[in-house]
């Protein structure tokens, strides 16, 4: 019964999906997802939220707790979500308030900084993935300096095919076996639906069966 | 000595702190009042439209809005709207304006205060408040002072209602929160006050702009409605084509006229006197030279309005001399005020010479919900959008073509058939899959040519051949751009560029057919949307200060007659109808009792009046939801029965298509009816969605397959190509196991609902499993607080299994930010803190995979990757030590639970994947030989 009940739920659940994805009718595109699901999911969607900052919180207080490594840092955790939550909710969240100073002013800044590392990164992944130690490898630097060189106005000077053979490189093997991945992509996606749909996949309820 | 300093420099930033804000409270009473604030009346409208004009601050206020507050006594301006504006950059222009026409609501449910609350940081005395509050008394009050309109859903508006009974009439009353938003229009004649107030970046607010009263008044149309029309002399019929003047929304009548050339100028100078009169004075003596056409009421706005006078029908005479002769439209307000306009132009032509309606179909619109029609215009139309030489010897030309399809034809071939500009042959290419481009080789000896003249013909399904439709198009080289362009395109004789289909619609519940689905005659498709009506616009007719409601007279539009007469218009109430319809009843038989006694002498009026009282009342009899109606037992049922022959005739549309060159050259069809002669279109949700006929084949071919490979595997044991990243988990925990340092699993950025997300919760618990049997800390970090639960169940259940619960710690499955590089960022930092030994990340990556490998990489830990997100793929590839590509990411559970069914789902995979194989060998052998049915069967999407 333990697992019948949620193992019938979730079938039952599974397949009005594959209704809902089959059939454009209004009953179940309008009246079952327009006027019953997304509310509802909208609905839901806050205490969800309060469970993430409870868990959150939670994880940095047992920190503080233990004094597990760096637990100072967790401090800064209870100060930002204080500081910001009551900037929000007393000074309100519009243009000119504290909430969002604090949000154009430190975290706009910061998320840039992280993702301009993605630049350091990437130039450290390309000398990685570059190094002619195959002949693998040296198809993807040939390949890959073809295509950069297209990009810029220098590549024309070298040579004026440069473009076309790099155009064909996205177009032709590249695009074969993205297609290759996503085909497979797809079938799994589809394949893993239809295991938890059928009840052959049934690790989620536990037990070892 | 030290301490000295560090006081002493304390108080000075004090000091200075208190200075720098005393200067700017100072300041802020004084600067910042808007200055050059005016309101005044719109010109030529209808007397609800009010102008606001000032003068922006400039960019030292660091302005973000401005705040406009309206009211109807100077005491209390409510807040209306406001107008954003950069902080940074100021206003450019000199001054700013606002068109006050009461589209701004004046209450929404979702905003608007529970009670009347003063705006911020202003003085007890201060007359401005927030918006309007949700409060009746207040609403109520201000009932007098503007036309209210409620917008309300109509299970309220029908069913929800309190019956309120007035000395002369039934309404319907409504408490304010029932409905969705309340507009208050400006009325002629009644003083408004208005000003405005700046607000800065730090929410404060600037001193309020001097209150201005206006009174708004009802003005004459302006003189500048566009006006085209054309006779047609075999017809004897004139055409006339115009667009009303701006603010032009309260005409009430329209009237054309045919005046003599002679009199132009007169009429002219006539007009140029009557602009500099007031509004209320009007002269129009050239009336008298000219020749009344037509008279038309304005039922609806329109965009475009048409009208057609049959002279013949009309009895009017017209003058012999007709091309010394012009027209001109005249037109009156709802207040009588007037204003004409001189005909743009004015064609005499024939019927061979008007544009020619194509053969249009209207059809439900396939695999939607119910809720659409689909108007064919016409057969497609096939045109070249541009054509450019792919050598440099100009012998090869590439086609760029596109087609103005629609539902109703499906097409097989195209042809092109080119020519030069001289007409020398230039070659035909057929078309037999559409991809928008064709490839052209010239003839030798056709060098370098410059124009080229392409005949495009169709073959649709269903057809024996080409179509004998034709489409023209003359296309020249231009040097600068090295490119053909795209000319007119001619198709059956027409130049579809220069005409425009504009289609008149009707539902079963309105008497008239409107138009106003303006578009290109090259258009060949008209979705027309028509949702179920949900919610209703009504107007407010007062307060009922008893009940504290809102009073309305709403009617439901049952049906209307086709054939004059006032159709089935209900009240909500069933006393209020049947009183209605009593007073119908005698009316008809008073009308008949007169016209009895009078005989032969009875008035016409008396006869019309009895007509149509009669034919009225035949149409409500015989009506059968008036019937079914009838015999309802209960108002509730009685008004259901109304309510759902409203719904359903409110979907019911009829149609009728006009082709016009825009200058009254024009050609109206009769209503369309289908082939069974249906007058009436009622769109069909559909159940079944058939574009996904084969999505729906191969998910169950995979069905049998599954069901094939686990017989298969029950019997044998079957093969699993090794998946080197899967082999190297057990390793990989080992590892940590023997450094003592944790597990961290990243199940990435996908949400519950993505089956990536699930299949990674799957492999969590297989990895779970490994790490309790190790007995090694699994960190479990989430950036999606649906996932985290369910990640702690699988987790809890997994050491559950693996007999060692009490190793389970739910404070290591936690949420960190739903925010991408915060997240990332979180995740780095565990990574160096706990310097984890094994990193897994599975699940769907974007711009942070790479960071996280990285971080991962650098701190020495062993990474295994998967993920479907292609784009992430090679970053994985080059910063991880194990990836799971595309599908091994879902085969990854049942490899690593060895479960005999899970693996059978991989050999169904497998003889999927083999199909899919076939299939596209078949598709491209099939096309190769030009039979595309094969490959057209399978959707793109």
């Amino acid at each position: 019964m333990k697992k019948t009940i949620p193992l019938l739920i979730v079938i039952v659940g599974g397949i009005i999906w594959v209704l809902w994805a089959f059939s454009p009718h209004y009953l179940l595109q309008e009246v079952f997802y327009n006027k019953f699901y997304l509310p509802w999911s909208y609905a839901s969607a806050p205490f969800a939220m309060l469970l993430g900052v409870m868990s959150l919180s939670m994880m940095h207080s047992n920190k503080i707790k233990r004094r597990a490594p760096k637990w100072q840092y967790s401090y800064f955790f209870f100060a930002g979500f204080i500081i910001t939550a009551l900037a929000g909710f007393i000074g309100g969240t519009q243009k000119g308030g504290v909430f969002m100073w604090m949000f154009e002013n430190m975290q706009m800044p910061m998320s840039a900084t992280m993702f301009s590392l993605l630049a350091f990164y990437m130039a450290s992944a390309a000398y990685k993935a570059f190094r002619a130690r195959s002949p693998e490898a040296t198809v993807l630097l040939v390949a890959a300096i073809v295509v950069m060189l297209a990009q810029v106005p220098l590549g024309m000077k070298i040579s004026k095919h440069l473009p076309t053979i790099s155009q064909w490189i996205l177009d032709v093997p590249n695009l074969a076996s993205k297609r290759g991945i996503m085909l497979g992509v797809g079938l799994g996606s589809v394949a893993t639906s239809l295991k938890i749909l059928l009840g052959i996949e049934r690790s989620y309820l536990g037990g070892g069966d | 000595m030290k301490k000295a300093y560090m006081i002493m420099g304390a108080l000075l930033l004090s000091v200075m702190i208190l200075v720098s804000v005393s200067s700017d409270t100072g300041n802020a009473s004084a600067a910042g009042k808007i200055a050059g604030f005016s309101a005044y009346d719109m010109p030529n409208d209808d007397g609800a439209g009010v102008i606001l004009k000032w003068t922006p601050l400039d960019k030292t206020h660091r302005v973000i809005q401005y705040n406009i507050y309206r009211g109807a006594n100077p005491d209390s301006l409510f807040f209306l709207t406001s107008i954003e504006v950069d902080p940074k950059m100021g206003v450019m222009s000199p001054n700013l304006y606002y068109y006050d026409r009461g589209d701004q609501p004046l209450i929404e449910f979702e905003s608007a205060p529970t009670k009347l609350k003063k705006e911020k940081k202003q003085a007890a005395n201060s007359p401005f408040y927030q918006r309007v509050p949700q409060a009746g008394n207040v609403v109520g009050s201000l009932m007098s002072s503007y036309n209210m309109l409620g917008v309300i859903k109509n299970n309220q508006l029908f069913n929800r209602s309190k019956m309120i009974k007035l000395a002369d009439q039934t309404l319907a009353g409504y408490k304010l929160y029932q409905f969705d938003t309340v507009y208050a229009l400006p009325k002629a004649g009644t003083p408004y006050y208005y000003s405005v107030i700046a607000v800065n970046e730090k929410g404060n607010f600037l001193p309020a702009a001097d209150i201005q009263k206006v009174i708004p008044v009802d003005n004459r149309p302006e003189p500048t409605a566009v006006f085209y029309s054309s006779y047609i002399k075999d017809k004897n019929q004139f055409n006339f084509e115009w667009t009303a003047p701006p603010s032009g929304s309260d005409i009430a009548m329209w009237m054309g006229w045919l005046l003599p050339k002679s009199q132009v100028e007169s009429f002219k100078q006539e007009e140029a006197a009557n602009a500099q009169l007031p509004d209320s004075v009007y002269t129009a003596s050239w009336q008298s030279s000219a020749l009344p056409l037509f008279q038309l009421p304005q039922y609806y706005v329109a965009p475009v309005y048409y009208h057609t006078v049959d002279c013949a029908a009309e009895g009017i005479t017209l003058p012999a001399d007709l091309e010394n002769y012009t027209t001109v439209l005249s037109y009156m307000d709802s207040s009588q005020y007037q204003a004409a306009a001189l005909g743009r132009s004015f064609r005499l032509a024939t019927s061979a010479e008007l544009p020619r309606l194509p053969k249009y179909k209207v059809e439900d619109k396939d695999n939607d919900k119910g809720d659409n029609l689909v108007i064919a215009l016409g057969k497609p139309v096939p045109y070249v959008s541009q054509a450019f030489y792919l050598n440099a010897k100009k012998t090869k030309l590439r086609l760029n073509y596109d087609i103005a399809k629609n539902e109703a034809y499906k097409i097989k071939k195209i042809r092109f058939h080119l020519k030069d500009g001289s007409g020398k042959e230039l070659g035909t290419v057929t078309e037999h899959f559409v991809d928008h481009i064709i490839n052209c080789n010239l003839p030798k000896d056709a060098v370098d040519t410059k124009d080229i003249k392409i005949e495009i013909s169709l073959w649709v399904q269903g057809e024996p051949d080409f179509s004998t439709d034709l489409t023209r198009q003359h296309i020249v080289y231009d040097k600068k751009n090295k490119r053909f362009a795209g000319d007119q395109i001619e198709h059956n004789g027409q130049v579809l560029n220069e005409l425009f289909f504009d289609i008149y619609s009707k539902s079963a519940t309105s008497p008239m057919y409107m138009q106003g689905l303006r578009s290109s005659a090259i258009v060949r498709t008209y979705d027309h949307s028509i949702p179920l009506p949900e919610t209703s616009f009504q107007t407010i007719q007062g307060y009922d200060k008893a009940t504290d409601r809102f009073t309305m007279n709403p009617v439901i539009s049952v049906a209307a007659d086709d054939n004059g007469s006032s159709g089935l218009n209900v009240p909500i109430y069933r006393e209020a109808w049947n009183k209605q319809l009593k007073d119908l009843r005698d009316e008809v038989s008073a009308l008949e009792k007169k016209a009895a006694e009078l005989g032969a002498q009875t008035p016409e009026e008396t006869t019309q009046a009895l007509a149509q009282a009669k034919a009225d009342l035949a149409f409500i009899e015989s009506h059968p939801a008036f019937k079914a109606a009838q015999a309802a037992k209960s108002e509730k049922e009685w008004r259901k029965i109304m309510v759902r022959e409203y719904l359903k005739n409110s979907q019911n549309y009829s149609y009728r298509l006009l082709v016009t060159d825009g200058k009254a050259m024009l050609t109206l069809s009769e209503p369309y009816k289908n082939k069974d002669g249906k007058l009436y279109m009622h769109p069909r949700a559909e159940w079944f969605d058939s574009s996904k006929k084969i999505t729906l084949l191969a998910s169950i071919l995979l069905m049998v397959l599954v069901v094939y490979a686990i017989i298969i595997t029950r019997k044998r044991e079957v093969y699993i190509r090794p998946i080197a990243g899967l082999e190297e988990i057990d390793n990989a925990v080992g590892r940590a196991t023997e450094m003592g340092r944790p597990v961290m699993f990243v199940p990435g950025w996908g949400s519950l609902g993505e089956v990536c997300t699930i299949a990674s919760m799957m492999i969590l618990n297989q990895i779970a499993k490994k790490t309790a049997e190790f007995d090694i800390r699994l960190i479990n970090p989430h950036c999606d607080y649906f996932v985290m639960p369910v990640a702690q169940e699988m987790v809890q259940s997994a050491y559950s299994e693996a007999g060692r619960p009490d190793a389970y710690d739910q404070s290591d499955i936690f949420f960190i930010s739903d925010n991408q590089f915060p997240f990332c960022a979180g995740v780095n930092g565990i990574t160096i803190r706990e310097r984890v030994a094994t990193v897994f990340y599975m699940g769907y990556f974007n711009a942070e995979a790479l960071l996280l490998t990285e971080t991962g990489n650098q701190a020495g830990a062993i990474q295994i990757a998967a993920t479907d997100a292609v784009t992430q793929v090679p970053f994985f590839i080059t910063t991880c030590d194990y990836t799971l590509i595309g599908e091994e990411f879902y085969a990854a559970s049942a490899y690593l639970s060895k479960n005999h069914e899970l693996v059978s789902m991989l050999k169904a995979q497998d003889y999927f994947k083999l199909v899919i194989v076939i299939v596209v060998i078949i598709g491209a052998l099939l096309s190769t030989f030009h039979m595309n049915g094969f490959i057209n069967a399978f959707p793109i999407e």
